[in-house]
């Protein structure tokens, strides 16, 4: 961090058994989701069967990254105080070409002109520590600006 | 449907709530959550006349780490059966339906379900690196984005209302409005100062677009009900309050996350069960107790009910129809946004109480059937009558 400040850590993942695949497929820049081999039902989060079919193949199938705007906060108040500096930031719910629901950040966006609809795509954020990688969405506008 | 209508109709008014006490409601430093669970349960047996020894059931529960075999030591009681039912805010309902069915088979005859909770005094924020709760939407999966706290839940289903349906903020300011007039007729309240839809619009945001007037209070009590067979309930002190419908449906799918669907696919399930057990319709209802811990609740459980159709709430709770002296009065004692938080406790004394007449100025005229609702995953509805 360029701040000079000390900064307090953001919470980092916790990686499961359900979910590391997901986490070191991102720390390779790919994003990849688990998708039913009986249903072609993609699942977020991980899990070991498929809530639609109960089937337990499944395969680390390669997302688009594109998605569109479900829904979305803005916090104003601290509950963590690595990202007190971010305040107010967004989470949003986006729902992703792939079907599943999927919960982001959106960056290199106002927070008052975040919209319902609005299409957006997957960012690779590695931490500092390059020890993890997340995924955040920008918007179209946002790319094109 | 999927319950046994004629076995659901064969507990209708076969179980009373006898008896309701609560501590005092506030910032208690110097109290823990057993004390004030203690003294609610006190009054809840001074209430109906019964004694500790008579308990035979002990459920106890809270927002801490409160323990029900810990409560039965210091109470000095072995009951034939207890237990902790560790699931936050839909707790009490689904507690009173367990209660109900234990005295209903015979398996004890009194039970108490006991609520301690501390949380101001502890400093609770319901967010943050907090304890898990196995209950609670998308639990602790999405901290690396800053995503926590159930008002960040209701928060995103407050904007896909007002995104899907084009209702405001100004529209939902109606709902702490008009509980906190209720609150000023309430003297147990804490907050009893005049709130207008101007403050609430210009108070700070927590999570954009809830205000901060659309969150629930923090604070500490305990609450206590005195459940027991009608037979016996009517030879007790009180007036007894009859379990005449219970509803339950949970919504497991997709929980890793806020329900974005408003729980519109599960919870008419629940208000069905709840309405074809009391024998009952929307229009027999004189007032309902909703489980407030923000406002949006109100406006998803008046749809999800029926009370009205999707995407009308923000009309349809307008002109004082939630209002004491309205159509349908909504959380009589203020709720949870200017009473006090007992997640849900409190709205069970105060249906008892308006069905004992016991309300004085915010008295429910002629009250006979009052329904309670818990929009949640874990979703329940009782519906009490005299």
């Amino acid at each position: 961090m360029s701040s000079g400040m000390e900064k307090k850590p953001k919470p980092r993942p916790v990686p499961t058994p359900l979910d590391r695949p997901y986490w070191d497929f991102l720390r390779r820049h790919e994003f990849r989701l688990q998708q039913c081999a009986a249903c072609a039902t993609f699942r977020f989060p991980a899990a070991p069967v498929c809530a639609h079919c109960q089937s337990d193949r499944f395969e680390w199938k390669p997302c688009a990254g594109t998605g569109t705007v479900f829904s979305w906060v803005i916090f104003h108040k601290s509950y963590f105080p690595g990202f007190d500096a971010d305040i107010p930031y967004n989470v949003a719910m986006i729902r992703l070409a792939e079907g599943p629901m999927f919960i982001a950040n959106l960056v290199g966006i106002r927070n008052e002109d975040i919209r319902a609809g609005m299409p957006v795509e997957a960012v690779f954020d590695d931490a500092a520590d390059a020890e993890f990688t997340i995924l955040r969405f920008k918007s179209d506008a946002s790319r094109d600006a | 449907m999927s319950f046994d209508l004629a076995r659901l109709r064969a507990m209708k008014d076969k179980v009373a709530i006898a008896g309701v006490g609560a501590s005092e409601q506030g910032n208690f430093p110097d109290l823990d959550e057993y004390t004030l669970a203690l003294h609610a349960f006190s009054n809840a047996l001074d209430d109906c006349g019964l004694s500790a020894n008579d308990v035979d059931g002990l459920f106890v529960n809270g927002p801490g780490a409160i323990s029900f075999v810990r409560f039965g030591e210091m109470v000095g009681i072995d009951p034939v059966v207890g237990g902790n039912f560790a699931v936050g805010g839909p707790a009490v309902g689904a507690l009173i339906h367990h209660a109900a069915m234990l005295l209903h088979t015979g398996a004890c005859r009194c039970v108490a379900l006991v609520f301690g909770n501390a949380s101001r005094t502890e400093s609770r924020k319901f967010g943050g690196m907090t304890v898990y709760n196995p209950a609670q939407e998308y639990a602790n999966s999405f901290f690396y984005y800053g995503l926590t706290s159930p008002g960040a839940a209701s928060a995103f289903q407050a904007r896909i209302h007002f995104e899907t349906y084009g209702t405001t903020s100004r529209q939902l300011a109606t709902v702490p409005v008009t509980q906190r007039t209720h609150a000023m007729l309430n003297p147990a309240a804490i907050k009893k100062e005049p709130l207008s839809v101007e403050q609430h619009q210009a108070s700070r945001f927590v999570c954009e677009p809830l205000h901060l007037y659309d969150y629930c209070l923090i604070n500490d009590g305990g609450v206590a009900l005195i459940l027991t067979t009608a037979e016996h309930a009517r030879d007790l002190r009180r007036k007894p309050v009859m379990i005449s419908g219970i509803g339950r449906q949970d919504t497991f799918r997709n929980s890793s996350m806020p329900n974005w669907e408003l729980w519109r696919n599960t919870l008419p399930k629940c208000a069905d069960m709840a309405f074809s057990m009391a024998g009952i319709d929307r229009k027999d209802v004189d007032a309902l107790m909703i489980y407030d811990s923000f406002s949006i609740n109100i406006w998803i459980a008046l749809e999800t009910f029926g009370y009205c159709g999707e995407g009308e709430a923000g009309d349809y709770t307008q002109g004082g129809r939630i209002a004491l002296g309205g159509e349908l009065p909504v959380n009589t004692h203020g709720g949870h946004l200017s009473d006090s938080y007992m997640q849900g406790w409190l709205h069970q004394v105060e249906a008892v109480r308006q069905l004992r007449g016991d309300c004085g100025p915010r008295q429910v005229t002629d009250a006979r059937i009052i329904q309670y609702i818990c929009r949640a995953n874990l979703g329940n509805s009782i519906i009490y009558s005299v």
